[in-house]
Formats: structure tokens, sequence, C-alpha cells
């Protein structure tokens, strides 16, 4: 069944730094080729960082030459940080006044891990929540949330649930309440921004179980997207907004969008067609990591790394 | 270590557990004494291809106490110091190929040291100028290392300005006259549009930073860093200025702010870290943005040039007020 058509297509070469908006792309099984290829760990704590920690990281914007396979990084001051510059972690260390260093996927499981693991007061000031208030109610699975209290970003990934973050535009104007600056895409970063046909409230959430096909590539939705604090931020010619956060409350309880994964790859372009196909039994959506799989116990996590260097000598 | 004059001594540092993050020319440390204890921020003077990296601490002669004399006359080769970043936004590249203009004083010169080493090591062609305030022009502090820059640098040119008469040779020129911003803006490279950096005591680099505002040279075309010494200030707690005003950081931490006496230990007492280093307004690891509102600083403390950046270790609010910055709970 036809719901609506893709209206735009971005990817965040580093995670959390902001993206680049494509015309088209290809669409493989781990997501967008280019997207989230990069992060910067902060060697204070040896943890991913992540916008919600540091805000002016959004200030940042990171482009991927597919055909270098490298990503350039422009300051906020215009200038170029290309990540194959050896001096790349330090120039971006001194943009964001922390030592940091740039890095890609990484084999090692604890390259992903949160120093101190989540507890659910830890989940709510994340989300730029009150400690009085509910935690959204995102019907996230429990060995999914066991995962996300562990981890900066999915193990394996620098994604934070999935590969793919899915929005309609009827969502965003529903949010923006007229207001330009609260439907402005770059706040949610989204992957895909559909445009839809139908009239009904909040229109992603209905598709939850469900398989999208779009051109002839094919993903599933898995589950809604918590907000946290990020889309209020400001971005290069986007001011903070607290309203963002207030609207974001009130009006969806900090649920806006949906995550996917990758069920079949293809071409994606601006404009194709997107069609709903019901879930046909198929119920394997997460790749849950051993230790967060049901019955067994979170193992603990490695102490934070030491910082700095020692000794003095002749 | 290098007794490089009668008050400056270098210390070459070699990492005990890994390599040394890669740094910038121009960035600085924080040093902590072996056991905790005081810390100071020192610039890196050495190059980015150097094997060790190097600090260069002028002691006061005149005093028996304090960090310096503690450092110079305790530490020995061998010794472990714990070292803190590298750090800092007055950094430049150290394979560009970008003009500069350099002004220090005294031992204000060892960013620019980094910078003509790595320079010396990754690009020589490139176009520097160095003016060199000392007290002591005979035998002053590094004169070799600058000499060997000379060679080894071709498009380098260095003005030393001296308090007693010197003779000029070839390209280290000598003369008795002061430093001012007339004769920065003259360097033909800075016609060519080079970069001013300014570095040294407070003094010398708000004298020179408020005569180039009075030439209207604009902001991106100077930057400064200032080697702050460690004060003791501190707010009165509880003091009446403070008022009872709202204090909000990231959307995530909200508050009335107390009787703390600066806002990083505000956070703290919050239940959160945020990033600091030196906790004197020296070295810059506490940069927050101000995102509404305004906030008053230590008497005698410089407020940062960029309104919208705030030191938290020794700023306290005016106003309400909302921070951007990198804070995370303490436990959970
Ligand atoms: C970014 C940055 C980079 C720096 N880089 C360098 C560098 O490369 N090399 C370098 O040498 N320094 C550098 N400094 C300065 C350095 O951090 C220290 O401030 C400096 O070494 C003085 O330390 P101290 O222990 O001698 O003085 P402190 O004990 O910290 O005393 C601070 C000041 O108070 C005065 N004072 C304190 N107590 C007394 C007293 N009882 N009687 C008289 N006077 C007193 C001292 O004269 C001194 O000026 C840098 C500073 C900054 C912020
Ligand atoms: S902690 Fe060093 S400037 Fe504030």
């Amino acid at each position: 069944m036809q719901v609506g058509t893709l209206d735009a297509l971005w990817r965040y070469p580093v995670k959390s730094l902001g993206g680049e908006r494509l015309i088209r792309s290809r669409l493989d099984t781990a997501g967008l080729p280019g997207d989230r290829i990069l992060c910067l760990r902060d060697e204070g704590n040896g943890e991913i960082l992540s916008a919600k920690r540091l805000p002016v990281m959004l200030g940042l914007q990171a482009r991927y030459d597919e055909k270098s396979g490298g990503v350039m990084i422009v300051t906020t001051a215009g200038d170029l940080i290309d990540s194959a510059d050896p001096f790349a972690s330090a120039l971006l260390g001194a943009q964001l006044g922390r030592v940091v260093s740039l890095l890609p996927l990484m084999e090692d499981d604890a390259h992903y891990r949160r120093r101190v693991p989540l507890n659910p007061d830890g989940v709510k000031r994340l989300l730029g929540l009150s400690l009085q208030d509910e935690l959204p109610k995102a019907d996230v699975p429990d060995e999914v949330g066991l995962v996300l209290r562990q981890y900066v970003t999915w193990p394996g990934s620098h994604f934070d649930v999935a590969p793919l973050h899915v929005v309609t535009r009827q969502s965003l104007e529903k949010l923006a309440g007229g207001s330009d600056d609260i439907a402005r895409l770059e706040r949610y970063r989204a992957n895909l921004v559909l445009d839809c046909d139908t009239l009904a409230d909040w229109p992603e959430r209905a598709w939850i179980g469900h398989r999208l096909c779009i051109g002839d590539a094919v993903i599933a939705i898995t589950q809604a997207t918590v907000r946290c604090a990020m889309p209020r931020y400001a971005q290069p010619d986007l001011p903070d907004n607290p309203a963002v956060s207030s609207r974001l409350r009130d009006k969806t309880g900090h649920v806006l969008g949906v995550y996917a994964r990758v069920i079949r790859g293809g071409m994606l372009e601006c404009g194709a067609e997107v069609g709903v196909e019901p879930n046909l039994g198929e119920r394997r959506y997460y790749d849950i990591p051993a230790f967060a799989q049901p019955g067994r116990e979170a193992s603990a996590p490695s102490p934070p790394a030491a910082t700095g260097c020692g000794a003095s000598q002749k | 270590m290098i007794r490089e004059s009668a008050e400056i001594t270098s210390f070459w540092l070699k990492p005990e557990d890994g390599a040394l993050l890669p740094f910038l020319p121009g960035q600085h440390v924080i040093v902590r004494m072996p056991g905790g204890g005081d810390s100071r921020v020192y610039s890196l003077s050495s190059g980015v291809a150097d094997t060790a990296c190097r600090i260069s601490v002028r002691r006061d002669p005149s005093r028996d106490a304090g960090f310096t004399a503690m450092l110079v006359d305790r530490i020995k080769v061998g010794d472990a110091l714990r070292i803190n970043g590298p750090m800092g936004s007055f950094a430049v590249h150290p394979a560009d190929s970008s003009p500069l203009v350099l002004a220090s004083v005294g031992v204000g010169i060892t960013p620019f040291l980094s910078i003509l080493r790595s320079a010396i090591a990754l690009r020589p062609t490139r176009p520097i100028h160095l003016f060199h305030c000392t007290d002591t022009p005979a035998g002053f502090a590094f004169e070799g290392e600058l000499q060997s820059a000379l060679r080894l640098l071709p498009n380098l040119q260095i003005d030393v300005l001296a308090k007693a008469p010197r003779c000029s040779e070839e390209r280290l020129a000598f003369s008795q006259a002061r430093l001012d911003a007339v004769r920065l803006v003259s360097s033909p490279l800075f016609g060519a549009g080079a970069r001013i950096m300014l570095c040294g005591s407070p003094g010398f680099v708000e004298r020179l930073g408020g005569q180039l505002r009075a030439h209207g040279v604009a902001d991106a075309r100077w930057t400064s860093e200032l080697f702050i010494p460690a004060g003791k200030a501190h707010f009165q707690a509880g003091s009446a200025s403070a008022g009872s005003f709202g204090v909000k950081v990231n959307a995530t931490l909200e508050g009335a702010w107390g009787d703390a006496s600066n806002l990083l230990e505000w956070i703290e007492a919050a239940g959160y870290a945020a990033p600091n280093g030196c906790r004197y307004r020296a070295c810059g690891a506490c940069a927050a943005r101000l995102v509404a509102g305004k906030v008053e600083y230590l008497p005698g403390v410089t407020a940062p040039t960029d309104p919208g950046t705030v030191l938290l270790c020794t700023a306290r609010p005016a106003s309400d007020i909302e921070l951007e910055t990198d804070i995370h709970p303490i436990a959970g």
C-alpha cells in the first residue's frame, strides 16, 4: 500500500556532528554508505562523545567523499579539517575545548561502552528530563534498554539504536504548530524524511513492526525514537530554541520518529514512492549482544581509562 | 632538565603510559606535582615531531616558595609528573603554510618555539615574523635555538626588542624600542594576510591587544594567550551580590544559585562532573557557552574576550543564566 514519497535524505559521517543532505544514495544493509563512520572519543574519560553531552559538536559539519572514503569537517569559522590529516584529532580538540580522538568503527567492544552504566535517573538526565518526570513511553524492549544503558552507541556501530532514523513531514509539522524554526529538519537528525498522504497524526507510529518499501529497498521499522534535548540546541543558521523541547514534551511525550533496520538494500532517490508492507512474521529486529540476551546478567564495564602522560625525563 | 638561562629551565617529558596524544603547536598542558597536589599550566615548547614533549618554566629568582620553585629545585630526572591535556585553541596547524606574526615577552616565547620547531620538521618555507621582548639581550633564553631556526627556516625573521643595547646579527635584529601594535601591523607578513599571535604576561598581552583593537584590526586577525598566574581569589560564600538566580545547564540540570563560590563548584555540588583543569581561569578547560543571561567574574579575573564563553571556574551568575557545556552525572 503506498503511503507517500521520500522527501529528504541525510547522512551524518561523524556521530553528533552536523551532516549533509543528499539527492540520492545507495542503501546497504549496514545503512547509508558514509553514515556515522567516525566518532569522537573524549580522551578525558575514554567514552564516545555525543552532542547530548557537548552541544557545540552540532556546530561542526561533516561531509563524506565517496571516492576517497574520507570525511571533511567544516568548522564554525568555515575552516576545513580533513579526517586524513594526522592532526585532525588535535584540530577538532582545539575546536571543542576537549582532548579528543577522531576514530573509525572499532573491533573492541569497550570502544562503545559507557564508563558508568546509566541508572533510571541517569537516563532521565540524559534525555533532559527532570527527576520527577516519567520516562517516555516508547515500548523499548527490555533487552534493548539494557544495551542502551551500558553503551553510548549500539555496540559495533556509531548509531544510537539502529542504522536508519525515519520521520515524516506530517509529524514535524504537527510538532511545530506553525513554527518554521521548530520544523527544521536539521534538528531531528533523521536519515529519511517521508512525505505522507495520510491524515492520521504521527503516521510513522503505525508502522512499528512493519516494513517500508522505498524503490527496491526494504526497511523494517523497529521502534519509536525517544527524544533527548538535542533537537533544541543551536546549529549553523539555527538558534538554540527551548520551545523545541517543550513542544516535544507536550505534543509527543518525547517520542518522535522511528528507527529502522535494512532488510534489503537498494538505490534511494528523493521523490521515490514509499509503500507499507504488513509484517509477515519476521520479528528479528535487533542484534542483541550476548550479555543482554534474556536470562543473562549484565557484566560490569571496565574502569575508566587513565589519562595523560607521565614521567619527567632528561 | 636543561638550564636555558638564569631563570628558565626546560623539562623534557616522556609519557609513562603510551604515546603522548597529538597536539598543535601553541597548545598547553596542565602539570601536577607527583602525588597530586598543586598544578599549573604550561605551554608546550617542543615541536610536534619531537619524540618527547618539553615545557620551559621560568622560576622567579626572588621567591623560594611556590610551584615553580618546587618544580625547578626539587624535581629530579626520572620523577613522574601528572600531565593533563594538551588543550587550548591558541594553536596553529603545524604543516600549514599560512604566514604568522608572533609577539612574545620573556618566557611567553614557549608556544612560538613549538611553532618554529614544528615548521622546521613539517613546513620549513612557512613565512614567520617573530617579535620577542626580553630584559637581557646578552645570551637571552633560547638564543641558540632561535639562531638554528633562522638557519633552517628561510622565511623566518626575528626582531628582538630589549632594554639594553646589542648589535644585530644578520637576521637576528636587535633594537631598544618598545614593542607596539604599529610594528606588528607594519610587518610585511601582516600585509600578506598573516594572523597575529600574542603571548606572555597579562600586562603585555592586554596592552598590545588593546592597541590592535584601537587600530581596527579585526578579531579574526589576531589571537592571544595570557600566562595568567594562579590566584587564590574566591567569591565570598553567600556574598550579597550573588542574588538568588536560576541556573540552567544543557537543559539537563536546573536549580537555584545558592552560595557556591563559582559555577564549576555549583555544578559539582549538584552531582555532575564538568570539564576543568586549573580551576583558576588559566587553561580554558572549563569553558561553557552562555546561552542566556549574564555572568560576573572574580575580582581581578580577566573575562574571556568572547562574551558567549563562560569560564565556569571563576564566574558566577549576575542574572538568571543558561549554559551549555559537557556535564554528566558523577554516578549513574
Ligand atoms: C596558558 C598558560 C601557559 C603558560 N605557559 C608557561 C610557560 O610556558 N612557562 C612558564 O614559565 N610559565 C607559563 N605559564 C605560567 C605558569 O602557569 C605559572 O603561573 C608560573 O609558572 C608561576 O608559577 P609560580 O608557582 O612561580 O607562582 P605561583 O606560586 O603560582 O604564584 C603566582 C603569582 O603570585 C605571585 N606571588 C605569590 N605568592 C607570593 C609571595 N608570597 N610573594 C610575592 N609574590 C607572590 C608570584 O610572583 C606569581 O606571579 C603559563 C600560564 C598559562 C595560563
Ligand atoms: S578550569 Fe582552567 S580556566 Fe577554568
